[in-house]
């Protein structure tokens, strides 16, 4: 519902969440699987610099989407 | 025999056989027993009858609400009415405000119990609905004999007070409330009554409809993402240790906006979580899993996108009526909008 | 598989010299319950109990869990199997049940004073507990125990004096006998099965509490169990799952309804719990709508679900499966948000679900009368105004398996 009147104001957004489907039922037009409920940007059981480019990794994808 | 209710009908000039447009500042009158589409009213009514009508231009009543309530209130006196009956408007915008503006000021100044009959398309539906009962008709005098036949039905069984009952709830718009009610028969009970319908290949009434959801136009970036400045936002509860701008666990009624400039990260010992439909562990101990400046920042430096918003903005995203959630998300995109924001990264927990 | 439950009606419950059951009065000997619990949980320093007759005006605050007693007579010692005995069969042969009567666990731990059992006559016809004979227990242990455990070991301490108040029932009368047979079951025409979500993963992070013949929630796959397995010990509940207390779990309204139903060949249940992501989520929905088109082979499924918003993507998801199979869904869910209109409410919009049964808004505020007696109220509760709650908080109105009768209209 957020990412939706956000782009009502011409700024694309994408949605990062572990719930797709409420987002596809929202109609939502860009979304970006997390990677889970409790940590969509993190891995925990990896060391913190492994998460850290897990992470940049991630975010990387979630950008390009932004052009598309 | 016991008495019959008194029910005193409320027309506009053209139901009320005075006139056209050219009767449109009709002042308001009243003539004892049912005129117009009151007579079908009358004669269907059972422990009810229409013992009066009161005429008024729809031009008047919309530029004079206080004289055609003043009016009312003679009436009222006089006749001690039980229940007004206002239209039906069906689509006509100043008479349904002013069925709606009459039965507002029965129900809120002289305690009598009123309905309005208006199409769903009508203005004062929006603005009344909350405020007065409001039956549900269509968009035009085609449906005036639908609509009487169901005035008649809900006045006929009037009693308690009280217009509307569960019996006939579905005729009225609903005011924007929940409430729970008993029925005689358990869930299961009910939910295997549905079930035997539809195995048996007939069909079932469901407890609720589920809504149509519309498309909603794509923003489009408008430049390249290494010119791109990129804002951060999250439904996840972000707020700083201590959360002393009381941002709620749930049910927010707000955003907050935190000026992270110069941050290369969330350290956690700043950033706290108020959120209550997730466990916080993991969040707390690093806040990038949740919004990823440090990550951001990296691409910022690097040159992936030209700049990071100076603001991170936080909500929570758990038992927020939609309303609440589509007023925050405009209110929002509208301050991105004006800080020149070119687009977000959004994420939900 | 056959079941026969043998059911006795406690009609007055008594403090006295020695617990018993005497024709339909429950004794109660508050001594020899804490002797007995000590046996069975370490570390237990103190019990309470107290008896709450039928006809009491009373509000207990700090309801944990409410438990029916229930025993199984064969095969015997098959209580709960993987949590206060070893695993075994259950779901056939004789169970004991006590009706009219239920134990009532108390948490001590936590500050909060929510929830409530409103033990009123008001509350009789529309909460399940109001009108029971109660025994309701507090326990204390060190404070160097940490609140897992001590739950942990208030909720086996239920079970045990559950089991323990059935077992002297030394006369060995009973009421009532129900029979429950699949053999009966496949006479009837039309199939039909039932996905039983038991608890959500939104907040299985730590150790969770036993599901399935002990097993925890954690990495728990869809699992196919006969209808008498649901309602015979097998299923526990994960002890902070909402929405139901051990009690629905044992009288499970669906699965007693599809049972006695002489339409229904009631196939099988699904047992499941809600997911965390995405693979989970659809792993589980192929496994679960594969037990029920090619196992069971049922044209319709009832639903019930765990507490929470998320849990309805998963039934979504396994409802989107089995209907690729023509196989219908009937959910039992509940509004658990403030929206205005009664569908903005519903987390999923997909439209797999043309029919719905919606058992209550867990929202509703509702302000409880001042001059109801207390019992464990915690002396951090200062009573000074009126008491206001949301009624998911008062115990036995909200069911999420079925057993109350409350709907939910826009007004």
């Amino acid at each position: 519902m957020i990412a939706n009147e956000i782009e009502r104001y011409h700024i694309p957004v994408v949605q990062v969440t572990s719930i797709p489907q409420i987002s596809q039922g929202m109609k939502v037009n860009r979304i970006f699987e997390g990677n889970g409920i409790t940590h969509p940007f993190g891995v925990p059981k990896e060391k913190a610099e492994n998460e850290r480019q897990i992470r940049i990794k991630m975010l990387s994808e979630a950008l390009e989407m932004l052009c598309h | 025999m016991a008495e019959k209710y008194k029910v005193i009908h409320y027309l506009n000039q053209f139901f009320g056989q005075i006139g056209g447009e050219d009767s449109a500042y009709q002042e308001p009158l009243y003539k004892k027993g049912p005129v117009g589409p009151g007579n079908l009213l009358n004669s269907q009514l059972e422990n009810a009858e229409v013992i009066g009508t009161i005429i008024c231009g729809d031009n008047f009543a919309s530029e004079n609400p206080e004289k055609l309530v003043s009016f009312f209130r003679q009436v009222i006196a006089d006749e001690k009415p039980d229940i007004l009956v206002a239209g039906p408007a069906f689509n006509s915008g100043r008479y349904g405000m002013a069925c709606a503006n009459l039965c507002k000021s029965a129900k809120n100044l002289f305690g009598i119990a009123c309905l309005a009959g208006l199409f769903e398309g009508n203005p004062a539906v929006d603005l009344f609905r909350t405020d007065i009962d409001i039956l549900r008709t269509k968009a035009n005098a085609a449906g005036m004999k639908e609509a009487i036949h169901n005035i008649s039905n809900v006045v006929s069984d009037f009693s308690n007070g009280d217009l509307v009952s569960d019996a006939n709830r579905n005729l009225f718009f609903p005011k924007g409330k929940l409430k729970n009610i008993f029925d005689k028969d358990t869930a299961s009970d009910r939910a295997l009554h549905i079930l035997k319908l539809l195995v048996k290949g007939g069909e079932a009434a469901t407890e609720i409809e589920l809504p149509h959801i519309v498309n909603h136009e794509k923003a489009v970036l408008k430049k390249k993402l290494s010119e791109a400045e990129i804002a951060l936002v999250t439904d996840g509860g972000l707020v700083p240790v201590g959360n002393p701008e009381r941002l709620e666990s749930r049910g927010a009624s707000k955003f907050l906006v935190f000026d992270i400039t110069g941050s290369e990260g969330l350290q956690k010992d700043k950033w706290s979580i108020n959120h209550e439909g997730y466990d916080k562990q993991f969040v707390l101990e690093d806040p990038n899993r949740l919004v990823p400046l440090d990550a951001l920042r990296y691409f910022e430096k690097t040159g992936k996108i030209r700049k990071v918003h100076q603001q991170v903005i936080s909500t929570t995203g758990v038992a927020t009526a939609r309303a609440v959630c589509e007023k925050l998300g405009r209110e929002i995109g509208l301050m991105l909008q004006e800080q020149n924001v070119d687009a977000v990264i959004l994420t939900s927990t | 598989m056959k079941l026969l439950e043998k059911i006795k009606y406690i009609n007055r419950i008594d403090f006295g010299d020695h617990t018993r059951i005497d024709k339909d009065r429950l004794i109660v000997n508050t001594q020899e319950i804490e002797t007995f619990l000590k046996t069975k949980i370490d570390h237990l320093e103190d019990v309470e109990t107290k008896i709450v007759r039928s006809s009491d005006k009373i509000r207990i605050f700090r309801v944990f869990d409410v438990i029916e007693p229930r025993m199984k007579l064969t095969p015997h010692g098959t209580d709960y199997p993987g949590v206060i005995s070893k695993v075994g069969k259950v779901g056939s042969g004789e169970t004991l049940i006590l009706k009219n009567v239920a134990v009532v666990l108390i948490d001590g731990k936590k500050r909060e004073w929510k929830p409530v059992i409103e033990h009123t006559e008001s509350y009789g016809d529309i909460s399940n507990y109001a009108s029971l004979n109660l025994i309701c227990v507090s326990i204390k242990m060190g404070n160097e125990i940490d609140d897992q455990t001590y739950h942990r070991s208030l909720y086996i301490a239920g079970l045990q004096l559950s089991v323990f108040l059935c077992y002297r029932n030394k006369e060995n009368n009973v009421d009532v006998e129900d029979v429950y047979t699949d053999v009966n079951a496949r006479k009837r025409q039309h199939k039909v099965g039932y996905f039983y979500q038991l608890c959500s993963a939104q907040y299985v992070s730590s150790e969770s509490g036993p599901i399935f013949l002990g097993k925890t929630a954690d990495n728990f796959l869809p699992i196919a169990i006969t209808p008498t397995m649901g309602i015979d010990g097998a299923l526990t509940r994960n002890f902070f799952e909402q929405g139901f207390e051990t009690y629905s779990i044992q009288n499970n309204a669906i699965i007693y309804s599809l049972l006695k139903d002489e339409e229904i060949d009631f196939r099988g249940i699904v047992i499941s719990i809600s997911s965390m992501n995405d693979q989970d989520r659809t792993r589980n929905s192929l496994i679960a709508a594969s037990f029920f088109k090619n196992f069971m082979d049922v044209g319709a499924v009832v639903m019930s679900k765990a507490f929470g918003g998320a849990s309805n993507i998963d039934l979504e998801k396994t409802a989107n499966e089995l209907s690729e199979y023509n196989i219908v869904c009937v959910p039992i869910i509940q509004v658990t948000s403030v929206e205005e209109k009664l569908s903005d409410s519903l987390i999923f919009q997909t439209d797999v679900f043309k029919h719905l049964v919606c058992s209550g808004w867990t929202h509703e505020k509702v302000t409880l009368p001042r001059d109801v007696p207390n019992l464990f109220k915690p002396e951090t509760l200062k009573l000074e105004g009126d008491l206001i709650l949301e009624i998911e908080f008062i115990k036995g109105i909200i069911d999420n398996l079925g057993s109350g009768r409350l709907k939910v209209v826009e007004v």
